[in-house]
């Protein structure tokens, strides 16, 4: 698999069909911040969106302007989709006819989403920093959603334990998403949880 | 017991309490009665699990991506090819067979297919059903025929899908696992599998020659 540096590279030099090692290098992040940012699950997407129609018009756009200019790819993508996301759930608002009110709403509960998203993104490159334990009680507890009687089962250990693994690696990624957090923080200061 | 303990098991009630507020939608656990110092500890801790719950995707394959395929970075798997699956003729030769229903299921699963019990005997009541073809030819195996004998017409069974449930397929397999002390059974089922995926990420080109061949690298990559 070549590197991100090796594919901007190729991009520069005209080669289209690194355009297609760059979506499956990168696929996994465009559609999770679109998916978070329609909040797919647990309060339906938006109507008219889907998870498909974000990544597919963010390619579609970053293909056409090309990548000069850009340093990290993978940051490049993030925050491509993320910009996509919310333009389209404006676009969509507008072209419902929504009232101005309910509009600015979507529009602000999709830009608060992306900023979870990105959140979301930065503790998944942190995980490599957990203990082995740390690493499978939250990936299982949390990414995935388990119950925690069943990952305590497969990891042959106690549902306290598996919240003991969660609390502390919890602790070790906080000072690492420092930055993400203060962005989604700072507007929920004095209330409780 | 010093008063870091106590907050630090306190903070992993806190901690276990928001998971389950993420999972079954019961409150979220007040945060009001810790020390103010550890308010926004517990907060940040929330956002944390509150922005990564349930963000494991299961995205298809690249193959099947359909944002890959609508960009042109894969070419679509090209429509499966059905056969029209005679309903008498499968329940006359499953009773020549000796079985009933259920352990014809049993077969097709040992072999590594899912068809239920309740789709066999739909397809026994029905005069016809299509029914893919890597299925018609599972279906066939288990019973010890080839797929012609089951099928409306029999000039629409492929040369690649009686290549892969031939004597030809399971002697090559047979063989390679006799060389590399390998379970036969198992290797066959998964064999089988790679190569259906790989003959239709070729969209169904090919001769007996070419299909032994991909037969033979899918057995090394077993290795």
């Amino acid at each position: 698999m070549p590197t991100d540096a090796e594919l901007l590279a190729r991009l520069r030099a005209g080669d289209e069909s690194a355009w297609g090692e760059v979506y499956e290098a990168h696929r996994e992040i465009l559609w999770r911040i679109a998916r978070r940012v329609l909040r797919i699950g647990a309060d339906g997407s938006l109507r008219g969106l889907s998870p498909e129609d974000v990544v597919l018009e963010t390619m579609t756009g970053i293909m056409e302007k090309g990548v000069d200019g850009v340093t990290n790819l993978r940051a490049f993508l993030r925050t491509s989709v993320q910009f996509t996301a919310v333009d389209m759930i404006r676009a969509d608002c507008t072209a419902n006819r929504k009232a101005m009110l309910l509009l600015e709403d979507d529009v602000a509960s999709a830009e608060e989403q992306a900023l979870v998203a990105v959140l979301a993104e930065k503790v998944r490159e942190c995980m490599e920093l957990l203990t082995p334990q740390e690493h499978t009680a939250i990936t299982e507890r949390v990414l995935k959603g388990r119950k925690a009687v069943d990952v305590a089962g497969d990891m042959g250990i106690s549902d306290t334990r598996v919240s003991q693994l969660v609390k502390a690696g919890s602790d070790r990624l906080r000072p690492l998403v420092a930055r993400e957090l203060d962005d989604i923080c700072s507007d929920n200061e004095g209330g409780g949880a | 017991m010093n008063t870091n303990d106590d907050t630090t098991r306190q903070l992993e009630t806190l901690t276990e309490q928001y998971l389950q507020h993420l999972e079954e939608g019961t409150p979220a656990p007040s945060i009001d009665s810790l020390p103010l110092a550890l308010r926004d500890e517990a907060r940040r801790t929330f956002a944390i699990l509150d922005a990564a719950w349930k963000t494991e995707i299961d995205l298809p394959a690249f193959e099947d991506d359909p944002v890959a395929i609508q960009l042109g970075f894969v070419q679509p798997s090209p429509p499966e090819h059905m056969l029209s699956v005679d309903g008498a003729a499968v329940k006359k030769v499953r009773q020549r067979a000796g079985l009933d229903v259920r352990q014809l299921a049993l077969r097709i699963a040992d072999i590594g297919g899912t068809v239920s019990i309740k789709d066999l005997a739909t397809v026994e009541r029905q005069a016809v059903t299509d029914l893919p073809e890597p299925t018609v030819a599972l279906m066939a195996h288990a019973l010890g025929k080839p797929a012609t004998a089951l099928v409306v017409d029999p000039d629409t069974v492929s040369d690649f899908i009686a290549f892969l449930y031939s004597p030809r397929f399971d002697a090559e397999v047979a063989s390679w696992c006799e060389a590399n002390n390998m379970d036969a059974g198992e290797t066959t089922i998964t064999a089988r599998q790679r190569v259906l995926a790989g003959q239709r990420r070729s969209q169904g080109r090919g001769n007996v020659d070419d299909w032994v061949g991909l037969l033979r690298a899918v057995l090394e990559s077993l290795r």
